[in-house]
This record gives C-alpha cells, sequence and structure tokens, in this order.
C-alpha cells in the first residue's frame, strides 16, 4: 500500500512538473520576417504566464493570457471562445492579442495580435515536437512579478 | 573646488531635460470613484479603491505606452506609490479556483462511489455533498474570477495606442488608505524615443 501511494505520489509530481501546457508560435508576417515562440502555462480555472522569444534576437516577452468564457460544463468544450493576451517586451512595445480557443482545455486555437506600432502578428498553438524544432532556447522560465516586462 | 562646483552645476544644467522628466501636453482626463453599485467584487474591495478614468488625447498624433510604463500615485504623507502590475493586482484579489475543498471533495467522492453500488439511497445524498462542497464553490469563484478579469483585462484597460481626439475608459485600482493626490504614467511617448510622463491631478475626492 506504501509503496503504491509513493508510485501515485511520484507519478502526480512528474506530470505537473514535465513541460508547458501549451507552446505557441507565430507565422511569418510581411512587416517582420522574423518568427516568434514561446509558451504558457495555466495558473487556473481562466489565466495563464506566458513568454515569448523572436528567433534570433535577445527580443523577449512576457505577459498573461486571460480566458474570457471558460466553462467546466461537459457539453460545448470543444467550442473556440475569446482569450485576450498582454505582453510586455525588453524593446518596449506591448503586443495585445485577441485568441480563439477551446474553452475547456485552454488550448489548441489561433490568434492574431497587434502592438502600438500597428505591427500585426499572426499566433498559432503548436505541438511539443513542433516546438522542439523551431525553438532555440528549448527551456523556459517564466517571469516572477518583480522581473516581468509587462510593468503595468 | 570652484570649478569642481562649476562643472557640476554646468552638467546639471546641461543634463537637465535628461534626469527631469517632460509632461505629456494636450491629454485631458477626469476621474470618479466608482460607486458599489457599480462594481460590486469583495475580494477586489477588500485591497482596492476602484476609480474610473476618462483619458482624452487632445494630439494630433497617437500617444504610445510602452512596457517601461509605470503608474505611479503621489499622496500627501506616503511620497510616491508604484502600483503593482495587473496581473499582480489580479492574482492578489482574485478567488482561489483550483484545489478548492478537494479536501473534503475526494474521500466524499470515493465513499459516495462505494455506497452508491450498494444503495442508491445513501450514495446519492453522498454525492450531492459533494457537488455542494466543491462544485458549487469552485464554479463561483471561476465566475467571480471571469468578471474580474474581464474588467481588468478586457474592458477597461489602459490601452497600449491613444488614438488622437478618442475618449478611453480606464479602470484603476488604487491601494486603499491613501490620500491620492495626483496619478502618474510614466515612459509615455510619441515614438518610443522621447519619454514623457502624463500626469492626471486628482481633485477633492
Amino acid at each position: 500500500m506504501k509503496r503504491f501511494l509513493l508510485l501515485l505520489s511520484l507519478g502526480i509530481i512528474s506530470i505537473s512538473a514535465c513541460g508547458c501546457n501549451q507552446y505557441i508560435t507565430t507565422e511569418i508576417t510581411s512587416q517582420d520576417g522574423d518568427i516568434y515562440y514561446g509558451a504558457y502555462n495555466r495558473r487556473d480555472m481562466i489565466h495563464a504566464d506566458v513568454k515569448l522569444f523572436q528567433k534570433g534576437t535577445d527580443k523577449e516577452c512576457d505577459g498573461v493570457i486571460f480566458l474570457n468564457a471558460p466553462s467546466r460544463s461537459i457539453t460545448f468544450k470543444n467550442d473556440l471562445v475569446d482569450a485576450t493576451m498582454i505582453l510586455g517586451c525588453n524593446d518596449k512595445t506591448i503586443i495585445t492579442t485577441e485568441w480563439q480557443l477551446k474553452k475547456r482545455t485552454f488550448n489548441d486555437g489561433y490568434g492574431e495580435g497587434v502592438d502600438q506600432l500597428n505591427r500585426i502578428y499572426q499566433f498559432k498553438t503548436i505541438s511539443r515536437k513542433e516546438f522542439k524544432e523551431i525553438a532555440e532556447k528549448q527551456k523556459i522560465e517564466f517571469a516572477k512579478d518583480d522581473n516581468s516586462f509587462l510593468k503595468y | 573646488m570652484k570649478r569642481f562646483i562649476c562643472g557640476v552645476l554646468l552638467a546639471v544644467l546641461c543634463f537637465n531635460s535628461a534626469v527631469i522628466a517632460k509632461e505629456m501636453p494636450n491629454v485631458s482626463a477626469s476621474i470618479t470613484i466608482t460607486e458599489l453599485e457599480n462594481y460590486k467584487h469583495k475580494t477586489v474591495r477588500k485591497h482596492y479603491n476602484v476609480y474610473d478614468l476618462k483619458l482624452t488625447n487632445n494630439n494630433t498624433r497617437a500617444v504610445l505606452l510602452s512596457s517601461d510604463t509605470e503608474l505611479s500615485f503621489i499622496t500627501d504623507y506616503d511620497g510616491e506609490i508604484i502600483s503593482g502590475s495587473r496581473r499582480h493586482l489580479y492574482r492578489k484579489s482574485r478567488k482561489r479556483d483550483m484545489g478548492r475543498y478537494y479536501g473534503i471533495a475526494l474521500p466524499g467522492a470515493l465513499i459516495s462511489g462505494c455506497i452508491t453500488v450498494g444503495t442508491l439511497f445513501i450514495g446519492s445524498p453522498a454525492a450531492a455533498a459533494v457537488f455542494a462542497g466543491m462544485y458549487l464553490p469552485t464554479d463561483k469563484a471561476v465566475r467571480t474570477n471571469v468578471a474580474i478579469s474581464q474588467d481588468m483585462f478586457n474592458k477597461n484597460v489602459m490601452p497600449s495606442r491613444l488614438e488622437p481626439k478618442q475618449t478611453y475608459n480606464v479602470r484603476l485600482l488604487v491601494p486603499k488608505d491613501i490620500d491620492l493626490n495626483e496619478i502618474v504614467f510614466s515612459n509615455v511617448s510619441f515614438d518610443l524615443k522621447d519619454m514623457y510622463d502624463l500626469k492626471i491631478k486628482v481633485e477633492e475626492l
């Protein structure tokens, strides 16, 4: 019994400690030819922490993503609902993105973002395998409140 | 010594503009405290007073906020208080929704599951207890958090770009028990290069 409980708790810890909830990337847009990649980690039913990197440069962003209409019902769980993502970057830009994400699981969607200079970013969610092919930094650490780029 | 003092004075004169931020021109604002009828979330009111800000950009160019923009409150007695980020405000004031009452619910579910096999009559009240102990409070907390986050991140958020001749409604959460005098948005600009301070006077509240 003791051994079973130990195995169970070890299993739960390993599941919760491995990887992020969802990996994201941007499509190549005409204005900004670079690709962004990142991930978000869910913190409660409606909000998640996000980290985003630009491929080939030092630019990095972090912030939050919020699901506007989460649902705990069993029906319509695969419907797409709105989510808002606000990211602050180390080159002073703020990217505000409107996502369409799955209601229950908080993943599998797409989004379009815009920054203060009206540059457009097209986001989509990707699998861990695709992320590993794109990403330069494989390990992602999420910012705490005091070292976040999003000051307000 | 004289030369040194002259040097310091000269340096202060030269770099004066760099040290003291200029004030953002032609942005008008009015501010009101939100009444209880319009904002009911107790978890937020426990820590913060809710202010409604109306911002109008009277310039011909758009005013841009940057990720360095910080919101600070100038008070009579305490000096300057820098506001936490929206993320911080939300975390502090939300209701906990994950892992709520799981201590009651998991053994409850186990017992009710076992009993339901035997007798339906004892099983269903136990399942009802699980529903009341775990599902309802979590559901309520989730709904409250959605309303709080909508208010903070979706409807009344400080926009990153203030278009000319447009008015924006912004909701601010100001810490309780301070005498608010002035609200300052630092590092606001027209082109992300020359940074200004956006100062808003708070009168007779």
